[in-house]
């Protein structure tokens, strides 16, 4: 693996993370896991970290990768990597989407993409659901009764969703 | 601007859609956009490829000061994540020896899992409006997992395929 194929990687996951971030999970799923750089447990820690502190999922994940593979300077790298993309994309659509507002391309693309975004992203969630089925194979009662209990507070914390991750984290120190 | 999008870096959580809102509220108190901007902001950060508070910083900035404030803005927005996830990413490789902290993590995923879960059931229902779209997510669902082709790609070919398709069809009426 050498640094600018990192680099394109990174370019092409951040001209393709249409919709926000959630994509991107199924996405570097892809760059990370199936290429056999990282394991899925280690993907799954980062996705832990980077959803556990402020910024969004996807920088986190990029920022993550680059220093955990190349040192600091390599975090910028495939920060600015993700973001390049998505920066030079609102340079030139925001004219473009100013005169043609209701233009019928751009609201099929958007309703139309966000289906086909949806059936990529239903892959992390199975990937995922499978890990957590693991857990639930291991430790029934540990993992069943965290997961009743944090479903029973998500409504109410929904915008707090670090008081739910360190009920998580206590919840595994004491039990897992 | 540098130094409100910094704040905001440094304190949302979650990302996107849940950052929105307090964007919208400090952009409009610093009237760098009206509340009937609001909308156009929205629609393009998500329209646009990448993370959705990123666009959004990134297109304020550009209203307010063109291609010099966006980068402005859009850097004070990564630069906090960044500086944590460093730290962090430094820290944890000699911290994932210690079993305690495998077993926080573990814990943890399990509430990402279920904040994930809850995500994907609010685009679902955004995504399937109607019936027949079900089964093209289950078209691009199919076609990754079985790596016939990856992600990236069926994506790229959908977009193509559906800017070819709104092509043919306003042919047709004319």
């Amino acid at each position: 693996m050498t640094l600018l194929w990192i680099i394109l990687q990174f370019l092409w996951v951040g001209s393709l993370t249409f919709g926000g971030g959630l994509v991107s999970i199924s996405l570097l799923f892809d760059v990370f896991v199936t290429s056999g750089l990282l394991t899925e447990v280690f993907y799954y820690q980062m996705i832990t970290i980077a959803e556990s502190t402020p910024g969004p999922i996807a920088i986190n994940l990029a920022t993550y990768f680059g220093v955990d593979q190349f040192g600091l300077l390599g975090g910028v790298i495939t920060t600015v990597s993700f973001i390049l993309p998505s920066i030079i994309l609102i340079w030139v659509l925001y004219p473009i989407y100013r005169r043609h507002e209701n233009s019928p391309y751009l609201q099929a693309v958007m309703k139309g993409l966000r289906v086909m975004i949806f059936g990529v992203i239903l892959i992390a969630m199975l990937r995922m659901g499978l890990t957590v089925l693991d857990e639930i194979v291991v430790l029934p009662v540990a993992t069943l009764s965290l997961m009743i209990l944090v479903g029973l507070l998500l409504p109410t914390l929904k915008n707090r969703p670090y008081i739910l991750l360190m009920i998580g984290a206590v919840f595994g120190v004491l039990f897992f | 601007m540098f130094i409100e999008f910094f704040k905001l870096g440094t304190i949302t959580f979650g990302g996107g859609i849940a950052m929105l809102p307090i964007i919208k509220r400090v952009a409009i108190r610093h009237q760098w956009i009206v509340e009937s901007d609001w909308d156009e902001v929205v629609t393009l950060s998500q329209l646009a490829p990448g993370a959705i508070a990123v666009n959004c910083a990134n297109l304020i900035g550009y209203r307010v000061k063109g291609r010099l404030g966006s980068v402005v803005a859009m850097l004070g927005m990564v630069i906090p994540p960044m500086i944590i996830i460093t730290i962090l990413a430094l820290g944890f490789e000699t911290l994932l020896d210690h079993p305690q902290v495998i077993a926080a993590l573990r814990g943890m995923f399990i509430v990402v899992f279920m904040l994930f879960f809850q995500a994907v059931i609010s685009l679902g229902k955004l995504a399937w409006q109607k019936w027949w779209m079900v089964p093209f997510s289950l078209l691009s669902f199919g076609v990754a997992y079985f790596q016939v082709l990856s992600p990236g790609w069926i994506l790229l070919i959908s977009l193509v395929m559906i800017v070819a398709y709104v092509w043919w069809s306003r042919r047709d009426q004319r």
